[in-house]
């Protein structure tokens, strides 16, 4: 009915923040980062996908080195 | 374009009993609304609730049976009826109305943006300070609600619990299957360095040979109850076989024992009877012998033949039996020889089996397969008494090969156990550095997330706490209590700490010590360091008469501080019902002030809500001096009141010396004795812009734009004009006496005009405010374009 006088706290935001953080220590892949972004920002992330991202990041660690 | 209300119009709401109408002055930021208690402020400030944010306003926080909706309508009034109109400066226009028990908003302009409102009344003050940390997080809520964030973070965490628990099912399974290695190493005699490098060198010795050690066992142990079975079969076969020709025997001799008789001959005697019978059968027509022709006796004839036969059938029988007792004794040796072959078969494939598992047997075992062995090397195409002899031997010899076979299964078991836990153990163990991996990496990630939640809303709170704790400072300077800051709570998400200082003590719950206005005031801070995040610009905030316990002191700075911050936002509007409020901008502002006064009359069911716009003192004053016929008292006491107010206000602000007295009330002359040297040495400046022309011409034939610069005024010879004729205050405006009659409407009118002067010649000609911020040598006015000096004065 009336406008917010600023968006609603930035979940997104913060999320978007949280993912680049976590890529920069390589603890997620950069394919994966949109999804994580998106299900990260609605509240939408699972146990089990946190568990895949972060052991698909490790095993592209361990194919680099 | 700011979206300041302009145009508020109330039908059948509340208590607008008869339609009401409000035109707001949007150049002022700031709108006082007074009004003594039941005047209609709070309905004025539900309207603005109700069209801009839906809500019910203050009747949200009443206890009233049922539902609230209809008590929006005025007292006789349909729901129905309902009607509030906003219109805002930008242009924009809504009407609302309930339907269905809720708000519903119009649009009825194509402009122009419904402004945020936030409203704060006394119950908005206590969810703040008094209410639980969960009701305060709720406040705070639209700023630091990260709710979303906090799930997906949650489900981080569960996956960090998970995979700690997958790392410890490993280990507990690494730890399984150590230990049962240790005890196959221990009970193998503990060789090598321990037991993971023994089971790991013991895993890779060849299964193979253990495998055919086995099968070559099980095909003997197979073999050698093959030839216990042949041989049971072959022993009942000889029983069978000596039983059968013993029956033979015996007939045979029965038959040599009877009358010495052909037998071909009995047989064909018998035959040739059996023919002879119908023939003398009872009935039959035989009177005479077919080939003697004699006459045939036919009954005797026929019982001699019976007789003859009769005893011929023993005979008979005894032949029939030594038949059928030959072919039996033949039919028993042949099952014998089949009996004698298959054992003979079974004892060859025995032979052969016992040549592969020699190295298995025990010494026993193998001295008896030899034995048999060689009993069955006579190539004997028939079974001889030895190989019986020998297969009586065989139980012994499927004994030793159990034996033989139970030790190789449990050595061939043992290696795939140990086989097995060492799989298990690299497998817990390749495990374990998986997961221990993947919880330092989530650990790790969940750090990150964690941290970077914390960050922001302790950056939001501290943010929240910082802005309060100036605002808190403007309205409580030098006091012992303050610093009010906001945190998360450590350990339960979604509550928000308040807490302050007292004396010298930090962290305190400011509910604990705090006196109640303290407490009002500390409300007010927080709930305005929060709106002053949003967009102030785009935001009205209403005040709907929050401030019943504060004192006289701390009104007039929560007053100032109003007056400050008003500029930030779109507009604020205050309701009270302090008439002090009212009167310390009508008496203490010259025209420029940005504020509109409004004025609300008592309110009755025939009149609703009425009100009027309150003029400034100097203002009531100058209008009072132009009215024909000249209101003498009138002026002479407003130009009185006027002038008390101004140096009342002088006193406090340069702490003059007063006489004193039990109820702290002095006299215009006390007032003016304590101010006669001050205003000597009072100098006004005024930030001046050059007029049109004044500016300098720059090399480039353009005129540059000077800055506006301070021109300084002295306030004596104001202040000696009104004090020549400060007598007619007191002759004309508040007692009866003699002299007062004979005053000049003249002299009246120069009283009321040196006073209405003095008062414009100290405040600021833009906002109307006399200087009292304290900047640096002098005391500014809100906009700062006026300075009084001195600071202090001791003279």
């Amino acid at each position: 009915m009336c406008e917010e006088a600023e968006p609603k706290i930035p979940s997104a935001k913060l999320a978007t923040q949280a993912a680049d953080a976590l890529l920069t220590e390589s603890l997620v892949r950069e394919k994966d980062l949109e999804q994580i972004r998106s299900a990260f920002s609605v509240g939408t992330a699972t146990a089990g996908q946190w568990l895949l991202w972060v052991d698909l990041a490790a095993e592209e660690d361990d194919g680099n080195e | 374009m700011s979206r300041a209300i302009q145009r508020l119009t109330l039908r059948s709401f509340r208590g607008a009993t008869q339609p009401v109408e409000i035109d707001l002055e949007t150049d002022k930021p700031l709108v006082v609304i007074f009004g003594e208690n039941g005047s209609g402020k709070s309905s004025l400030i539900d309207a603005v609730d109700f069209i801009a944010n839906g809500s019910f306003g203050s009747l949200m926080h009443r206890s009233v049976d049922g539902q609230r909706h209809p008590f929006l309508a005025s007292l006789g009034h349909d729901l129905d009826d309902i009607e509030i109109g906003l219109h805002t400066k930008e242009g924009g226009a809504w009407t609302a109305r309930l339907e269905r028990k809720h708000a519903t908003i119009e649009r009825t302009s194509d402009t122009g943006e419904l402004p945020v409102v936030r409203v704060l009344r006394r119950a908005e003050i206590l969810d703040i300070v008094e209410a639980t940390p969960a009701k305060r997080y709720e406040a705070l809520g639209r700023f630091i609600d990260v709710s979303s964030y906090e799930k997906s973070e949650a489900a981080l965490r569960e996956a960090l619990r998970n995979a700690e628990t997958s790392l410890q099912l490993a280990a507990a399974r690494a730890e399984q299957a150590s230990s049962s290695l240790e005890k196959y190493w221990e009970a193998e005699g503990s060789a090598g360095a321990n037991a993971e490098a023994w089971a790991r060198a013991k895993a890779q010795d060849a299964v193979v040979e253990l495998e055919q050690r086995e099968a070559a066992l099980k095909v003997v142990k197979h073999a050698v109850s093959a030839v216990g079975q042949r041989r049971i079969e072959y022993g009942r076969a000889i029983g069978n076989t000596r039983a059968a020709t013993r029956t033979f025997s015996r007939v045979r001799d029965e038959l040599t024992q009877m009358p010495d008789l052909e037998a071909a001959d009995v047989v064909s005697l018998v035959a040739l009877l059996r023919k002879a019978t119908p023939l003398v059968a009872e009935g039959a027509d035989t009177t005479e012998c077919p080939l003697c022709l004699q006459a045939i006796p036919g009954e005797e004839l026929r019982k001699s033949i019976e007789d003859r036969l009769s005893k011929l059938d023993n005979y008979v029988q005894l032949a029939d039996r030594l038949s059928q007792a030959e072919k039996n004794s033949e039919s028993k040796v042949a099952v014998l020889n089949g009996a004698g072959e298959s054992l003979l078969g079974a004892l060859s494939k025995l032979a052969e089996a016992t040549d592969e598992a020699q190295a298995e047997l025990t010494s026993n075992g193998k001295a008896l397969l030899a034995s048999l062995r060689d009993t069955l090397k006579t190539d004997s195409e028939e079974v001889t008494t030895d190989a019986i002899q020998a297969g009586r031997r065989l139980s012994i010899v499927l004994s030793s090969l159990s034996e033989a076979l139970i030790t190789v299964s449990s050595d061939l078991a043992k290696h795939n156990a140990i086989r097995v836990q060492h799989e298990a153990l690299l497998d817990a163990k390749k495990e374990g550095r998986h997961q221990e991996q993947l919880v330092a990496r989530l650990k790790q990630a969940h750090e990150i997330v964690e941290s970077i939640r914390k960050a922001f809303v302790d950056s939001v709170l501290e943010s929240i706490g910082e802005e309060c704790k100036v605002l808190y400072a403007c309205i409580h300077p030098e006091e012992s209590l303050g610093s009010p800051h906001l945190a998360m709570h450590e350990n339960r998400p979604g509550s928000v700490e308040l807490e302050g200082t007292f004396e010298n003590q930090t962290n305190i719950p400011p509910q604990g010590y705090y006196s109640e206005s303290h407490l009002d005031t500390l409300g007010f801070c927080v709930w305005l360091a929060i709106a002053k995040r949003g967009k102030p610009e785009n935001t009205i905030l209403l005040i709907d008469d929050v401030f019943t316990s504060v004192d006289a002191q701390h009104i007039s700075r929560i007053v100032r501080l109003i007056s400050d911050i008003a500029n930030e936002f779109a507009q604020v509007i205050v309701a009270t019902h302090y008439r002090n409020w009212r009167d310390r901008y009508r008496l203490a502002y010259a025209p420029g002030l940005k504020a509109q006064l409004l004025e609300l009359h008592s309110w009755s069911l025939a009149r609703g809500i009425s009100l009027s716009s309150t003029e400034l003192a100097v203002e009531e004053l100058e209008s009072k001096l132009e009215t024909e016929p000249l209101e003498r008292q009138a002026v002479a006491s407003q130009a009185g009141i006027l002038l008390e107010a101004l140096l009342d206000y002088l006193t406090l602000l340069y702490r003059r010396r007063l006489p004193r007295n039990h109820e702290n009330e002095w006299t215009l002359g006390d007032l003016l004795s304590s101010c006669r040297k001050l205003f000597n040495n009072l100098t006004i400046e005024r930030d001046v812009q050059p007029a049109e022309g004044d500016g300098k011409e720059a090399g480039d034939g353009q005129e540059t734009v000077e800055a506006s610069v301070g021109v300084a005024q002295a306030i004596t010879p104001f202040y000696d004009d009104m004090g020549r004729l400060l007598f007619l205050r007191n002759q004309v405006g508040c007692h009866f006496n003699l002299a007062g009659g004979e005053t000049s409407d003249a002299d009246v009118r120069a009283f009321g005009k040196a006073t209405s002067l003095l008062v414009k010649s100290i405040a600021c000609h833009e906002c109307g405010q006399i200087p009292s911020r304290r900047r640096g040598d002098h005391f500014a006015c809100t906009c700062g374009k006026t300075r009084m000096r001195p600071l202090e004065y001791t003279g």
